[in-house]
C-alpha cells in the first residue's frame, strides 16, 4: 500500500526529472550528420535456448510416465486376494450346488464348501495386510449357457464388497458392526488392527439397498469403493426342478411296475395253487379207484400207480415253481422298495437344495474393508498425485518461460 | 511512443531516413538525458555522454536487432555502458552539481514539484547505487519489468522484485 503511494511520488519525480540537453540542437546535429546508411546487419544463428529444458524437462517426464505405466502394469496384472476370493466362492460353491444336485447330494456333503472356506480364509490372510481395489470383471457364468431363453425368471445372487479408506478404522469398524446388526445381518468374520479391518457378513435381500445408501452416507463419495455382483441362479434353480421332476416321475414308475409285479405275482400264485388243487384231486379220484380194484389185477393196480406217481411229480413241480416265484417276487420287491426309497430320498435332497438356493437368493454376502489413509493419500484422492506432478512440471515451465528467463542480452557497439 | 511505432521509425532509419532518427530522439532523449544527468550528477558530462551514445547507436543501428528488445532499452543499455565506462576511467568520481535550471523562476512554478524533487534525490542518494539505477529506469526511464531485465540482463521476476526492494528501502530511509 505504501509502496504503491512511493511508486506514485516517484513516477511524478520521473515525468519531471525528463529533460532535454541545453545543447539539444546540436547535439542532434552531430548525431544526424554522422548517420549514413549501412549495410544491412546478418545476425549469427544462435544455439537453441530452451535445449536445456527439453534435455531436462522431456526426459524427466519420460521417465515419470514409464514408472507410472510400470506401476499400474504391475496393479493389473496382480489379482486381488479379494476378488479371487470373491469369484472363487461363488464358482465353487455353484459348482458344489451342481454337482451335488446331479448326484443327488448337498453341496455340504461333496465337501466343496469346505474347501471353499479354505480357499476363503487362505485369500482373506493373503488380502489383510494390503487390500487391492477389487477388479470388477463378471465371472464366468457356467449355468446360463445353453438355457431356454423364454425362461425369465430371476434368481439374482447379489455379492457386494465396500473399500473404505478412513483415519478412524477402529471407531468405524465398530459403527459399521452396528449398523450391519441393526439390518438383522450376520457378521461371519471380523478382523482388526490398528490401519486395517475388515468385516464379511450376510444381510437379508430386503434390506441390502436400505443398508448401502446408510453406509454410503457416512462417508465421503471419494473415500469409498463399491463392486457389486449379482449373478442370476436360473440355471441352478432350473437344474434343480429338472432332477426333481425326473426323480418323481422315475418314483412314479417305479411304484406302478410295483403294483404290476405284485399282480402278476398273484395272479400266478392263484394258477399254481389252482393247478395244484386240480391235480390233487384227480389223485385222490385214482386213490379212491384203486382201493376198489382187487390186489390179483396186478396190471391195473401198476397203471393206477404210475398215474398217481406222475401226478405226484408235476404237483411237486409245480410247488416247486411257486416257491421259487415267491422268492424272486419278494426279491422283486425289496429291490423295488429300495430304488422308491432312494428316489424318495433324493426328492428330498432336491427340495432342501432347492430351499437352499432360494435362501440364497434372498441374502446378500458382503465384504467391508476399511483401510486407514494418510493425510497425502487424502490429497491424492481428490488431486492424484500424477496430475499434481505433471502441473508441478507445467507450471515450472510456464514460470521460467514466464518469469525466470535470463532476458536477450543486448547487443551493445 | 508504442513499440510499433519505435520499431517502424527503427526500420525508416535504417533505410537512411534521417527523420525517423529525429522522431526517435524527440521522444527517446528527455528520458535519456533526464537518466544520465541524474546518474552522473553532471551535465556536462550527460551532455557527452549522451552524444556518445547516440553516435554509437546509430553507427551500429544495421546491428540493431528489434526482435523482442526495444530501440529505447538498446539504447539505455548503450548509454549505461558508456556511464559505467567513464566511472571505470574515472574510479566512479561523481560530480555533484548544482542543477541551475531548477531555481530559474520558470521552474519554481509548482514550488510542490520542487520539494518533491529535492526530497526524492535526497531519498536517493540514501539507497545504493544499484536500486537508485533500477528506480531511475523505472520511474524516469518509464520502462516496464522486462526492458528493465534486458537492459541489466537479468530476468523479469528479478527485475520485479529489486523494483520492489527498492522501493521499500525508499520508504524506510523517509
Amino acid at each position: 500500500m505504501f509502496n504503491k503511494k512511493i511508486a506514485d511520488v516517484f513516477t511524478r519525480w520521473g515525468k519531471k526529472a525528463q529533460k532535454l540537453p541545453d545543447r539539444n540542437e546540436e547535439i542532434k546535429q552531430i548525431v544526424l550528420n554522422s548517420f549514413q546508411i549501412t549495410p544491412e546487419y546478418v545476425p549469427e544463428k544462435k544455439p537453441f535456448a530452451f535445449r536445456w529444458i527439453v534435455l531436462t524437462t522431456v526426459p524427466a517426464l519420460a521417465l515419470f510416465l514409464m514408472f507410472n505405466f510400470w506401476h499400474n502394469y504391475n496393479i493389473n496384472s496382480l489379482s486381488s486376494p479379494e476378488s479371487t476370493n470373491f469369484y472363487a466362492t461363488v464358482e465353487t460353491d455353484q459348482i458344489a450346488s451342481y454337482s451335488g444336485a446331479a448326484m443327488g447330494l448337498s453341496a455340504r456333503e461333496t465337501g466343496l464348501s469346505k474347501a471353499t472356506s479354505f480357499v476363503e480364509s487362505i485369500a482373506d490372510k493373503i488380502s489383510m495386510p494390503e487390500p487391492e481395489p477389487m477388479i470388477t470383471t463378471m465371472p464366468p457364468n457356467y449355468y446360463n449357457e445353453g438355457e431356454d431363453i423364454t425362461d425369465t425368471r430371476e434368481f439374482l445372487k447379489t455379492t457386494f464388497s465396500f473399500d473404505i479408506k478412513t483415519r478412524n478404522v477402529g471407531k468405524m469398524h465398530t459403527r459399521l458392526k452396528t449398523i450391519i446388526r441393526g439390518y438383522d445381518g450376520r457378521i461371519d468374520n471380523s478382523n482388526l488392527n490398528e490401519k486395517y479391518a475388515s468385516i464379511s457378513f450376510v444381510l437379508p435381500k430386503s434390506t441390502y439397498d436400505s443398508f448401502v445408501e446408510e453406509v454410503t452416507e457416512i462417508f465421503p463419495e471419494k473415500f469409498i469403493t463399491i463392486h457389486e455382483n449379482s449373478t442370476n441362479l436360473l440355471g441352478q434353480k432350473q437344474n434343480i426342478e429338472d432332477q426333481t421332476e425326473y426323480a418323481s416321475s422315475t418314483l412314479e414308475t417305479l411304484k406302478i411296475e410295483r403294483i404290476d409285479a405284485i399282480k402278476k405275482h398273484e395272479d400266478k400264485k392263484s394258477a399254481s395253487l389252482k393247478e395244484m388243487g386240480r391235480l390233487e384231486k384227480n389223485m385222490n379220484i385214482l386213490l379212491d379207484q384203486r382201493k376198489t380194484i382187487s390186489s390179483t389185477e396186478k396190471e391195473a393196480l401198476k397203471k393206477i400207480d404210475d398215474q398217481i406217481s406222475y401226478l405226484r411229480k408235476i404237483h411237486n413241480d409245480v410247488a416247486s415253481d411257486l416257491m421259487r416265484a415267491m422268492t424272486q417276487h419278494k426279491k422283486d420287491l425289496e429291490n423295488f422298495d429300495n430304488q422308491i426309497k432312494n428316489k424318495e430320498n433324493n426328492l428330498i435332497e432336491l427340495g432342501k437344495q432347492d430351499t437352499e438356493l432360494i435362501n440364497n437368493v434372498e441374502t446378500v454376502n458382503g465384504t467391508i474393508t476399511l483401510q486407514w489413509i494418510s493425510l497425502f493419500n487424502m490429497v491424492n484422492l481428490y488431486i492424484p498425485f500424477t496430475k499434481i506432478l505433471i502441473i508441478f512440471f507445467i507450471g515450472i515451465i510456464i514460470f521460467y518461460l514466464l518469469f525466470g528467463r535470463k532476458s536477450k542480452e543486448i547487443y551493445l557497439p | 511512443m508504442t513499440t510499433k511505432e519505435e520499431l517502424d521509425l527503427v526500420v525508416l532509419a535504417k533505410t537512411g531516413d534521417k527523420n525517423a532518427v529525429s522522431m526517435l530522439w524527440e521522444v527517446i532523449t528527455p528520458k535519456l538525458y533526464g537518466y544520465l544527468v541524474n546518474t552522473l550528477k553532471d551535465k556536462t558530462l550527460a551532455d557527452d555522454i549522451l552524444q556518445e551514445t547516440w553516435l554509437k547507436a546509430v553507427t551500429s543501428l544495421h546491428k540493431f536487432e528489434p526482435r523482442g528488445i526495444k530501440f529505447s532499452a538498446w539504447l539505455f543499455a548503450i548509454a549505461r555502458n558508456e556511464c559505467r565506462q567513464h566511472w571505470r576511467r574515472n574510479n566512479h568520481e561523481v560530480v555533484l552539481e548544482e542543477d541551475e535550471s531548477e531555481t530559474t523562476p520558470d521552474n519554481l512554478i509548482v514550488k510542490e514539484n520542487l520539494i518533491d524533487a529535492i526530497f526524492l534525490n535526497e531519498l536517493l542518494d540514501k539507497i545504493p547505487e544499484k536500486d537508485q539505477e533500477i528506480l531511475r529506469l523505472r520511474f524516469l526511464a518509464e520502462f516496464s519489468f522486462k526492458e528493465i531485465a534486458q537492459i541489466l540482463n537479468i530476468p523479469p521476476i528479478t527485475a520485479r522484485l529489486r523494483v520492489y526492494r527498492a522501493l521499500s528501502k525508499a520508504r524506510a530511509n523517509i
